[in-house]
């Protein structure tokens, strides 16, 4: 018989199911033999370093609980999400104490190809985000945001430093508002004529 | 409810049932938070880590399809969790001055703390040790860790890293030779100081 294989120590090592064979052979090969010395110094070795687990009081995990956090969590991007679209849009969003307020400000400006086009690529970028959301990652969530970040500065800088702190404000209490501006938002999007008043 | 088979728990989640998914939690809490604890030996980051593993495991369960046990899916994230969490802690602490709680040092939890004259003793050959075992690639870590600290079967282990059991059992070989030749290593510079 050759000498055992790696799964073959493990399997004497451990005490797992075997063939006989395996043992005879370990019984007269000194090589083996000495081979699985070796394993079992590292056996000992990981059981010396085995870090005790001290007595933990468990935190309360619940149902309800996670339904919330993911709820506010959902809501309080959906709202930042749709805010920050209906900013990049035309609206000027303005905050208060008491929450904030919109009114449309590209309508008084003349629309350039440019920024037609420009509008065109982040409400696609938007409304990709918005529908594939449940899938991301808050890491993921917060690359896309980042991206975004970096493109709208290089187009409309002047939202930076307002919407940057802004985000950060958004409590619970407006991510229900933000979610019926998310509704106002798909509408939008699916009205036609926003993009003919823009032209 | 509390008899009732992970499986059927994890349908009856599915459809929103509450309970149901608490008795998972209650059936798995303890397992994963000690599991993390293997990988990270702090308590105040395994519970908290545990915490967001099971957030995921809610916020993901209904794309849950059953094609691997329940458990085995659940151990499989807290792995992987295990692991970002070491690697951004290993960037941090490259990027840190701050080098106090150098990787593989056993902080002692309050605890542990009323038995330090007995770790005081084995300290040292402990510490290379855990050095060593710090030093593994991944997937040998998770392998001493599930089947040497968590008793897991093999068939387990498989199962959650996705992998043959004769590839596990190889990668359980490979670490423990590095952690035996460490042991012989150190016994032997003791002797020769003798």
């Amino acid at each position: 018989m050759n000498h055992l294989r790696e799964d073959q120590f493990i399997d004497v090592l451990m005490g797992e199911p075997r063939s006989a064979s395996v043992d005879m052979h370990l019984a007269e090969c000194t090589a083996c033999q000495n081979n699985m010395q070796g394993l079992q110094d590292g056996l000992r070795a990981a059981r010396i370093a085995e870090p005790r687990v001290p007595t933990m009081p468990l935190l309360p995990i619940r149902f309800a609980k996670f339904k919330r956090q993911s709820m506010m969590t959902r809501l309080a991007w959906l709202g930042a999400a749709a805010m920050l679209f209906l900013s990049l849009l035309g609206f000027r969003v303005e905050f208060s104490d008491q929450g904030f307020s919109m009114a449309f400000s590209l309508w008084q400006q003349p629309a350039t190809t440019q920024n037609e086009e420009r509008i065109r690529e982040l409400e696609t970028t938007l409304a990709i985000a918005l529908d594939e959301m449940h899938n991301m990652t808050q890491q993921q969530i917060n690359m896309g945001l980042a991206a975004f970040y970096a493109e709208r500065d290089q187009e409309i800088g002047s939202f930076q430093a307002v919407m940057a702190n802004k985000f950060q404000e958004l409590s619970f209490d407006q991510a229900e508002n933000a979610v019926t501006l998310k509704q106002e938002f798909e509408d939008l999007l699916r009205k036609d004529d926003v993009r003919g008043k823009l032209q | 409810m509390e008899h009732l088979l992970d499986q059927e728990l994890v349908k009856r989640a599915q459809a929103g049932e509450n309970q149901a998914f608490d008795i998972l939690v209650q059936r798995y809490q303890q397992k994963v938070t000690h599991l993390v604890y293997r990988y990270v030996r702090d308590s105040d980051v395994a519970l908290d880590l545990a915490q967001d593993i099971f957030f995921k495991i809610f916020r993901n369960l209904v794309k849950f399809k059953g094609e691997s046990k329940f458990s085995s899916w659940l151990f499989r994230i807290a792995v992987n969790d295990c692991i970002d969490h070491i690697r951004r802690k290993k960037v941090r602490k490259e990027q840190s001055l701050d080098q106090f709680q150098e990787f593989g040092f056993d902080v002692p939890d309050p605890d542990e703390r009323h038995d330090l004259t007995a770790q005081f003793e084995a300290a040292e050959e402990r510490k290379h040790i855990r050095d060593a075992l710090a030093d593994l690639p991944e997937n040998q870590r998770s392998v001493v860790i599930m089947k040497v600290y968590q008793d897991m079967t093999f068939d387990q282990i498989a199962e959650v890293l996705e992998e043959p059991v004769s590839t596990i059992k190889s990668r359980l070989y490979k670490a423990l030779n590095v952690l035996g030749s460490t042991i012989r290593r150190d016994q032997f510079i003791e002797r020769g100081k003798i």
